[in-house]
């Protein structure tokens, strides 16, 4: 593996080597140019930065909005924000953010200011980040049909002693419009060419897949699979075409050609009146001019393993999600906000079996655990309310200083006196 | 001009070391930082470190263990301090000139997914050839440590890629 490995990316990198230029920068000793990611955005960023202005929730109309869709106790450890920007007719606001020292969480609406339709209830954001933090994720919360207004949680792990500091949040391009499809193909399983005509597909030739039909051709460097001789059309499909439908071996192949795309994605499966379903192994290739298998990722080979199973039971249904609109511009707003430590218990030092963690603290936000030589593997933390089991979500692992620090969230703020239980592999800690 | 100091006062000829380690520890920190222009601040800062701490350098271990000591902690810095963005590895890797698509992209893109942790071990071991020892004295963690996350490194590779490569 180690002579593969360093090959592959001496190889594949090739191009990456010291230029002349840095060489010489190197030599000469000059210092890097602070050309950082920061630096970068703050030249292609709107123009929209603003100070946090302090502000009374109950005079604020998209407070009260959004109050109105948060849970009461979320409502409770919000902080007003209300910072808005614009760009390509698109308004994005930051309403308000509750943080802990590394996780902020933040809700932000966007309008369509040129009524054009991009904002949506399919709203996802495509590209986007919080300054200070190393891994987020984000997800729609709402989408109010009067006011035209999406309305997003985003939540960002990994910040380092956040408490005051300015937060930035940077948006690049979302998606909208999506639509979700579930089809029955119109494929008579029963008529299926038992013998149909192959191409062979080399290793060589693929970027990828998964599953039996991946492992059968790293193995044997080649298989067998459909000759793309046919164009069925999947209804309201239009980025996927059919390019043939047969059995290779015994198996069921179907084969698919897809447009290029900003996420419009799919995925194909057996199913029987039982509800009995049989997904299929995959891997991805192209095909030249002269119809050649080569390296690409326009087509995809579905196999099924069909061998045990009486096809005539079955039927081929595919579920496909188009993405209609792609949104670019760039929205950013940075704000400062103090963090949620009046509610934070912290215990230290807990000896567990082959475990031994330096500190555990509960936010709002979640659970922290710091400790040497732990992984999110050796634990099994477990939260008790006091209305019930809790699960949390969303872990987040980072090292600092020899330490490792593990984050697990909550979607409604821990406050500590509403915590029954808490345990790390089955020892009660609290 | 670091070049200048010559080995006649028996210090670190700079332009030699970046004949040496550059290319490798260049595409180490973009591997790590998934960025290019990061990973050439990276490589230059590595170098300025080098040279202002060559006197600290007591033969403890190999020059190229130290290196890449001080390489591996000029990018957790980096990471410490920078912006981190919803990173598609796979457009990062089209967005390097003449960059050539290969069938080792998968291995390539899951490498730089890992986990700094996992990460770091993985190019040591694979990439720079550090033995587990070297491994443990650059990232001031027990060797056990290091066997240990080289093994789950390992693993997630082989899951990841699901036999692609004989892990």
């Amino acid at each position: 593996m180690s002579k593969d490995i360093k090959h592959i990316i001496d190889s594949s990198l090739f191009n990456i080597k010291v230029s002349d230029s840095l060489k010489k920068n190197i030599v000469e000793g000059k210092g890097v140019n602070n050309r950082g990611p920061m630096f970068k955005i703050a030249i292609a960023v709107c123009l929209c930065f603003t100070l946090l202005l302090p502000v009374t929730a109950a005079r604020i109309p998209a407070i009260n909005s959004l109050l109105a869709i948060v849970s009461p106790q979320v409502a409770q450890m919000l902080q007003p924000v209300q910072l808005e920007c614009e760009d390509n007719g698109i308004k994005m606001q930051v309403v308000a953010a509750m943080n802990d020292d590394e996780t902020a969480v933040v809700f932000l609406t966007f309008n369509d200011i040129d009524e054009k339709g991009r904002v949506d209830d399919t709203l996802d954001l495509y590209n986007f980040s919080i300054k200070g933090a190393k891994g987020f994720y984000q997800e729609l919360v709402d989408y109010n049909e009067i006011t035209k207004t999406a309305t997003l949680r985003m939540v960002a792990n990994g910040g380092n002693k956040l408490n005051g500091k300015k937060v930035t949040v940077n948006v690049d391009s979302f998606l909208s419009g999506k639509e979700s499809y579930k089809i029955s193909l119109d494929i008579d399983l029963n008529k299926i060419n038992s013998k149909a005509e192959t191409i062979q597909l080399n290793v060589e030739s693929t970027v990828g897949g998964g599953g039996r039909i991946l492992n059968e051709l790293k193995t044997k460097g080649a298989i067998n699979i459909l000759k793309p001789n046919k164009s069925i059309a999947i209804q309201e499909i239009e980025f996927i075409e059919i390019t043939n439908v047969g059995f290779v071996n015994g198996s069921l192949h179907v084969q698919t050609k897809w447009q290029d795309s900003i996420d419009n994605h799919g995925f194909f499966y057996l199913i029987s009146p039982n509800g009995d379903i049989i997904k299929p192994s995959n891997a991805y290739f192209d095909i030249d001019d002269n119809g050649k298998t080569t390296f690409g990722r326009r087509y995809i080979e579905y196999a099924f393993d069909t061998n045990s199973i009486d096809i005539s039971n079955y039927s081929l249904k595919g579920e496909f999600v188009k993405n209609n609109n792609y949104t670019e511009g760039n929205w950013q707003t940075t704000f400062k906000i103090n963090s949620v430590n009046d509610n934070i218990e912290v215990f230290n030092n807990i000896e567990l079996e082959n475990l031994k963690i330096d500190t555990l603290t509960i936010s709002p936000v979640g659970i922290k655990i710091i400790g040497s030589k732990i992984t999110e593997d050796d634990i099994d933390l477990r939260v008790e309310l006091i209305d019930g089991w809790k699960t949390l979500f969303s872990t987040y692992e980072s090292n600092e200083n020899d330490k490792t620090i593990i984050k697990y969230l909550s979607n409604i703020p821990l406050k500590p006196n509403s915590i029954k239980n808490i345990s790390i592999n089955g020892r009660t800690i609290k | 001009m670091l070049s200048t100091v010559t080995d006649r006062n028996n210090q670190l000829n700079i332009e030699e070391l970046v004949d040496k380690y550059g290319d490798s520890i260049l595409r180490m920190c973009f591997l790590y930082l998934k960025d290019i222009h990061l990973a050439e601040d990276a490589l230059q800062d590595t170098f300025i470190r080098v040279y202002k701490k060559q006197k600290q350098f007591k033969g403890k271990s190999s020059q190229k263990t130290w290196i890449m000591r001080i390489a591996i902690n000029v990018c957790k810095n980096y990471l410490r301090r920078s912006w981190w963005k919803h990173i598609d590895e796979a457009a990062v890797l089209e967005n390097i000139p003449a960059y050539q698509q290969s069938s080792n992209e998968d291995l390539i893109i899951e490498v730089m997914k890992l986990s700094s942790k996992y990460k770091e071990v993985i190019l040591l071991y694979y990439y720079q050839g550090l033995k587990i020892r070297e491994i443990a004295q650059v990232l001031k963690t027990p060797e056990s440590t290091v066997s240990i996350r080289l093994k789950r490194a390992r693993e997630k590779l082989k899951i990841k890629l699901e036999g692609t490569y004989n892990t």
